[in-house]
């Protein structure tokens, strides 16, 4: 799994790639964290799922965390570039109603605009 | 008249979804094969032959001597990607009376005209042929040995009681599923059965709380447990052997037998079975590799049953050793308020004889016994014998000698157990016939993580009650 955290003009952006499961999420918690402590600028929060091939109940209670951590500070985050197989588990899950969702990028970062 | 069923060859699409091979496929909650064989019946065919190679002994298993369906069912082999009529060629005189030939993944789906007694007249030629798939009726010696040799055969055209449906992916599946669910279960219906006016299928030993909501048209398989503030429906086909958990939402599905559906979850244009899901209208699939979410209540057994004793093992020892204190203060308190504990015998494990300590409820509220029951303290004597391998920690109710001796003689194993379903808020069973049910049940979903979630939700409804309290 591969997590690139970036600050794009007040926008953050999350990167992730290969697989959000049960094994990265600590990792993903600690490197986030570690990025959003010096981060006090942030609007908007952008995660970028666009490499993330597959994902399970802890990715996804990952990225809850995540959402509502940044609430404490009153940051949006958006949710872009889902694959089909990752969009399945926001389906099933109904965690589709908890996120805004994106098909790419750009368009969360327009919505964010 | 003789059927010849070719049940060689493996489509890709049914191994994309971890289902049964496909002539095991349920449309409706039943094996494609059950409506060849009916087909079959109504056409007055006695012999059939069933042609196969890969999953013979699944199709054995199933069909065995084709004595159910008043058949007489020979079995034949054939190596994959050989000439479907070769087999015919080497035996023409064998089909000379007549011949229904079925190859592939085909459905006979039935029209509204369709009527069984009058099939065997009206029904004659190439009914289908697309993709490899096929059926084909020839009633004369003329017309089986020009099929046999070859002869290029068009399908018949208007209506004659069947529209076959060849099944080339899993949405013409799911679709033909939703046809039956909608309306078309009817046409199929063999002398005995009826369908209710509300199109609400519910099989034989299947648990629905009072506040699941089922909206119509909708089947539901047997043995099937439906946790509270579920809603399925409408168009939704269940499997048997499915476990649907709290505050889940299907409608326009299919589930697959022996699937496990985690809870919260919105199952919609889907088909699962165990822990893959499909989803219609995009054509995805994918394994779901997360037992919380979607998972399969139908694993192998022979490993599971060591595993699920180590399991047992594991949980029941740091279990028992937290009680320990507590145990050794509260139990005093009870015995000395009350005549507290009542020795009952039980059936153990191979049916050995079992004394078994039993908190008695009082008469009158005591804070005491809600205590003990809540903090579920009555339990820890059972837990030392699960220690030392007397009972299994999760399984069936522990059977009194005398009175649940018919029980007993029905089950072919017997898990007596600290915890059984009988002990957990959702499946009580207050009757005998529901203890029955629930030890069928369980010796059929019987998994390590199943009793896991025995467990959990033994320990969650014990703590509820001392809450409530």
């Amino acid at each position: 799994m591969e997590i690139k955290c970036e600050t794009k003009e007040g926008l953050g952006v999350i990167s992730l790639s290969g697989t959000l499961t049960a094994g990265v999420v600590d990792r993903l918690h600690d490197q986030f964290n570690t990025w959003y402590s010096n981060e006090d600028a942030l609007s908007n929060l952008i995660v970028d799922m666009a490499g993330v091939e597959s994902m399970d109940s802890s990715g996804l209670g990952a990225l809850i965390g995540i959402m509502k951590k940044v609430a404490e500070k009153d940051v949006e985050m958006k949710i872009a570039a889902l694959q089909d197989k990752t969009r399945l588990v926001f389906e099933i899950t109904r965690a589709y109603k908890i996120f805004d969702i994106f098909d790419t990028v750009d368009e969360a970062a327009r919505a964010c605009a | 008249m003789k059927a010849l069923l070719h049940i060689s060859g493996s489509p890709e699409w049914p191994q994309t979804l971890n289902a049964p091979p496909w002539p095991l496929l349920p449309i409706g909650n039943r094996p494609l094969l059950e409506y060849w064989f009916e087909l079959c019946v109504d056409l007055g065919i006695e012999e059939v032959q069933i042609v196969m190679d890969d999953f013979a002994s699944d199709i054995e298993t199933y069909a065995g001597d084709g004595a159910r369906w008043g058949l007489k069912i020979h079995y034949g082999f054939e190596k994959n990607g050989a000439d479907p009529l070769a087999h015919l060629r080497r035996s023409p005189e064998n089909w000379k009376e007549g011949l229904l030939h079925i190859r592939g993944p085909v459905f006979p789906a039935r029209t509204e005209t369709y009527r069984a007694d009058e099939a065997s007249q009206a029904l004659s030629g190439l009914l289908i042929k697309q993709e490899g798939a096929r059926i084909m009726v020839a009633r004369t010696p003329e017309d089986v040995s020009a099929y046999i040799e070859g002869a290029p055969q068009h399908a018949i055209s208007g209506d004659h009681g069947l529209a076959p449906v060849v099944l080339t992916s899993a949405t013409t599946f799911f679709q033909m599923n939703q046809r039956i669910v909608c309306g078309e279960s009817q046409r199929y219906l063999t002398s005995g059965y009826q369908i209710t006016a509300d199109q609400c299928h519910i099989g034989a030993n299947t648990v629905i709380p009072p506040t699941a909501k089922i909206l119509p048209p909708v089947m539901i398989g047997d043995n099937c447990r439906i946790s509270e503030l579920t809603t399925i429906g409408p168009n939704a086909i269940i499997g048997n052997y499915v476990v649907i958990d709290q505050k889940t939402e299907l409608d326009n599905c299919t589930i697959l037998d022996g699937s496990y559906i985690g809870r919260n979850m919105e199952i919609r244009q889907k088909i699962i079975s165990g822990s893959h899901l499909y989803d219609v209208e995009h054509e995805v699939g994918m394994d779901m590799p997360d037992p919380w979410l979607l998972g399969s209540t139908t694993l192998a057994k022979k490993g599971a049953d060591s595993l699920r004793a180590i399991t047992g093992w594991i949980i029941a020892l740091p279990v028992a050793l937290c009680m320990v204190v507590p145990y050794a203060v509260l139990s005093i308190l009870p015995r000395a308020t009350h005549n507290a504990f009542e020795k009952v015998t039980l059936r153990g494990m191979n049916d050995k004889e079992l004394r078994y300590n039993v908190i008695k409820a009082p008469k009158t509220p005591r804070i005491i016994y809600t205590l003990f029951r809540g903090l579920s303290l009555d339990v820890f004597p059972h837990l030392l014998r699960v220690l030392s391998g007397k009972l299994w920690l999760c399984g069936h109710s522990a059977l009194l000698q005398k009175e649940h001796e018919k029980l007993r003689s029905e089950l072919p194993l017997y898990f007596p157990a600290v915890i059984s379903y009988e002990d957990t808020q959702l499946d009580v069973g207050e009757t005998r016939s529901m203890a029955r049910a629930n030890s069928f049940y369980y010796l059929e979903v019987r998994s390590p993580l199943e009793d896991l979630r025995l467990f959990s939700r033994f320990i969650i409804y014990r703590l509820n009650s001392l809450w409530a309290e």
